[in-house]
């Protein structure tokens, strides 16, 4: 059989389909020019991805899909002409997974558009890619074209290989009629492993071409009656499920589509790189060489889902993460990696206890104290030695990160950290003496942490008690660990260190200046808006906002000059976290005891700012604000503590202040008491006078 | 799942004793420790009482399987099947602490443990058991070096001539 007719027929269906069932944002078709759409990287990517699914699909540089057990290799060919790469490769709307790409060549445009979805029931873990493909001529009389779909191994310069990828003998393409496993399905000429369609260019027409990938081999029928359903729908479902997800977690109405975009492809990913074990989920480190589970990644995106208002998935991967607590009480997900402990409690607190506790909190109140005794066996073994930093953690090698074998500081702080969750989980689950124990505890580690400041005598707060290292967990001693405090000026040192090495506040450098790291300096960022150095927050978060592929997605680290990730592929689910993290706590602040409001919100949100459904630690909160540069509003659900009130950058407060408010500890701050649902406050441009 | 379920076939049905044992240490010499596992547990299962060096052997092919790596990637699939690997390496250790009395049998248990804390990095962990065993009648000579190099580099992590020490085998 001929493709070409089959191609025919298969756009029919699609268009009639449309005419009687599509309507409502999630099926409206978008006409985005994937060119337009900006990219950070040198390299353009894309990620086919979903929740529970165990192998992803990339689209590669080249225009490949590769799963890391094979390479769809696709040969648009018009006339000799092969055609180039792909100079973008772009979500919708810079976030809605509905990938599309162009390809030029011999006269013609190729045009593609690819969405996953989940392998049908029985299978829990496979996924399907629906691929369309169409063909226009540049010119009249163009030659005759085609397009080839070719099986290959997966390549050894891919960069990833999947877990369970076994060595491959051969791969075949299904087709109508065919049976057996395969690897793909389309409606064309199928010989082995090459999917081919002929495509005659005629004036005014544009034929398509539409292949079904599998994350897995697969029965070629499961493939066919899959593919009944027109690409179309496929993509409607996809946006359906997407937009009905995402609206189920806090909304972020800013005036401001790239930073909400960016905040929805972030969810994104963090919401679709899970796996399951068994009865339970956990946050994996990326889709495709990241494969894998540690507690510091899977600590930051349980924290992020928390507070975008995904507090049930956040529960279910805290309960992954639970797994990771070892007889003696420890939380170890890599050797030498010591900061999991404090990482896993800190992560238990956050999902179980916003915005209120789970039924299920003593159980992690109990793993708490599991771990805090196992530190304070050590701090008080360690005691014992009169060595100098005996009362810190024992030395760690991480073979990562710092890059050291020491003491590492963010070990400590880390576990100060823990201490701290361990107390709220416990006073959370009625165990109150027990909290005040902890508290305690952590109050003389405090002073332990001070004391090894001051006998290291670096000039700010170096990564280990030892000399050298790579700066890492350092950077979290004021946010999130809180081992100091934010107007600490040794916090304020290291950042200007750290950003000076970097050529300013924005993302720091991870090992050579040139070596951009997206996710490592969003705790400085953290510092800063808690330090009341918004602008320097700002900064950061411009540069999260710059340096993120066409999908909304960004990397780890790559090059800032030659803006080449090597094969740190794209995306990275700490750094989806870190953006959530820096703008949610730029609008909503709950780690203290008082809540914090536009602590860094931008003048552009100010317009008319509205957040609905945003879990705090004291209940789930709206909050809307407004400036017209004379006054600043607010409103939001009362909570039953302070509510600090940042005021738009520029601006101070003119007396006087509404009855019962406050000044807060800077100029641009106003205390608002607990039960408060508004308040607008007179402003004054800084640097006029009252 | 990814597709239609294959049923599992236990590689050791039907085997003896002696093939068992013999297996299982094939393939743990061999660097193969997932694979020994299931004939490990064949092992248990056969002997006519339960045994501490049966167990100390499974915790030991346990650890290892969590540390065990192919060319491109890790044996297993992520730190989460390792992580069960080691609590249950520990589980088996338990089990067969349970089943002596002995000090030279204690005390090469201790070790074992120490030696799977050692080599995840935490330190103390490693440190105090390892010094108990040592205090015991009949533990191996060669763990109170061991135990030297561990505390001198605890007190001087970035100190080479410190961490230039090897530890014994898990014995």
């Amino acid at each position: 059989m001929k493709a070409q007719r089959v191609i025919i027929r298969v756009a029919g269906v699609a268009a009639a389909l449309c005419a009687i069932g599509c309507s409502g944002r999630g099926s409206a078709p978008s006409t985005f020019d994937p060119d337009t759409i900006p990219d950070a990287y040198a390299k353009a990517s894309g990620a086919l991805m979903w929740p529970g699914a165990t192998r992803a699909f990339r689209v590669n540089p080249a225009g490949d899909l590769e799963n890391g057990a094979w390479t769809v290799r696709i040969l648009p060919i018009a006339g000799t002409d092969t055609a180039g790469p792909p100079p973008v490769i772009a979500s919708e709307d810079r976030w809605r997974p509905v990938l599309r790409w162009t390809r030029h060549g011999g006269g013609v445009t190729w045009r593609f558009e690819a969405v996953a979805l989940p392998q049908p029931a029985p299978a829990d873990s496979g996924l399907l890619v629906s691929l369309d493909v169409t063909a226009t001529a540049d010119r009249d009389g163009a030659a005759p074209a085609r397009l080839e779909l070719l099986l290959a191994p997966q390549s050894e310069t891919a960069g990833f290989v999947a877990f369970d990828a076994k060595p491959i003998s051969e791969l075949h393409w299904g087709t109508i009629g065919a049976r057996g496993v395969v690897e793909g399905w389309g409606p064309g000429d199928v010989e082995g492993s090459r999917l081919s369609f002929d495509f005659d260019l005629a004036a005014g027409e544009t034929p398509r071409a539409r292949a079904i990938l599998s994350g897995y081999p697969v029965e070629s029928k499961i493939l066919a009656d899959w593919s009944r359903p027109p690409h179309e729908e496929r993509v409607t479902q996809v946006r359906r499920h997407w937009d009905r997800t995402l609206a189920q977690g806090t909304e972020f109405h800013l005036g401001d589509p790239e930073v909400e975009n960016a905040m929805r492809a972030a969810t994104v990913v963090l919401l679709s790189l899970r796996e399951r074990r068994g009865p339970l989920w956990v946050p994996i480190g990326g889709p495709f060489h990241y494969r894998d589970v540690w507690l510091r990644d899977g600590a930051r995106a349980v924290y992020a889902l928390s507070i975008a208002g995904h507090t049930a998935v956040a529960r279910e991967l805290a309960r992954g993460l639970a797994e990771y607590q070892w007889p003696n009480g420890a939380f170890l997900s890599q050797r030498g990696q010591l900061d999991g402990t404090g990482q896993a409690l800190w992560a238990f607190e956050q999902a179980m206890l916003r915005p209120a506790p789970d039924d299920s909190v003593a159980r992690y109140a109990e793993a708490a104290v599991k771990a805090w005794r196992w530190i304070e066996w050590m701090r008080g073994l360690g005691r014992e030695t009169g060595w100098p930093y005996g009362a810190m953690m024992p030395f760690g090698d991480p073979r990562d990160a710092e890059l050291l074998r020491a003491q590492l500081v963010g070990n400590d702080a880390w576990s100060i950290a823990g201490y701290r969750s361990a107390a709220r989980l416990l006073a959370a689950a009625g165990r109150g003496a027990d909290a005040e124990v902890v508290e305690r505890t952590r109050a003389r580690y405090l002073e332990d942490f001070e004391q090894a400041l001051e006998r290291r005598a670096a000039p700010d707060v170096p990564p280990a008690w030892q000399p050298g290292g790579r700066d890492w967990g350092n950077l979290s001693v004021a946010w999130p660990c809180g081992a100091l405090a934010a107007n600490d000026p040794r916090v304020g040192r290291m950042a200007r260190r750290v950003w000076n090495e970097a050529g300013g506040a924005g993302l720091v450098s991870y090992g050579p200046a040139d070596s951009a790291h997206y996710y490592l300096g969003v705790d400085l960022g953290m510092w800063a808006l808690l330090a009341g150095r918004a602008a320097s927050a700002d900064s950061v978060l411009e540069a999260m906002l710059h340096w993120r592929s066409a999908s909304g997605t960004a990397g780890e680290i790559f090059s800032r000059s030659s803006h080449d990730y090597g094969l740190n592929l794209t995306p990275h689910p700490t750094s989806a976290a870190a953006l959530l993290t820096l703008v949610r706590n730029a609008l909503i602040q709950d780690d203290g005891d008082t809540l914090r409001l536009t602590l860094g919100a931008r003048p552009r949100w100010w317009k008319d700012a509205a957040i609905e459904k945003a879990p705090t630690r004291w209940g789930t909160i709206d909050l809307k604000f407004h400036s017209d540069g004379a006054k600043a509003q607010w409103q939001w659900t009362a909570v039953p503590v302070w509510t600090a009130l940042t005021l738009p950058p520029g601006f101070v407060g003119l007396a006087p202040l509404p009855e019962g408010f406050r000044e807060g500890s800077r100029p641009e701050v106003v205390l608002a008491p607990p039960g408060t649902r508004s308040a607008e406050v007179a402003l004054r441009p800084v640097g006029t006078v009252p | 799942m990814h597709g239609t379920p294959a049923l599992a076939v236990d590689p050791t049905a039907g085997a003896d004793l002696y093939r068992a044992n013999e297996t299982a240490s094939r393939l743990m010499l061999s660097g193969r420790a997932n694979e020994s596992l299931p004939w490990m547990r064949r092992q248990i299962a056969l002997l006519d009482r339960d045994d501490w060096e049966a167990r100390k052997d499974y915790a030991t092919a346990l650890h290892n399987a969590a540390l065990e790596s192919r060319a491109d990637r890790p044996a297993t699939r992520s730190s989460f099947e390792r992580i069960a690997l080691v609590r249950e390496s520990f589980h088996q250790l338990d089990l067969a602490e349970s089943l002596t009395d002995a000090p030279s049998a204690r005390a090469a248990l201790l070790s074992s443990g120490a030696h799977t804390m050692w080599i995840w990095g935490m330190q103390w962990d490693a440190l105090v058991p390892l010094e108990r065993a040592i205090a015991l009648p009949g533990a191996r000579p060669e763990l109170a070096p061991w135990a030297g190099s561990i505390r001198a580099t605890m007190e001087h992590p970035v100190n080479p001539v410190a961490t230039s020490y090897e530890p014994p085998g898990p014995g």
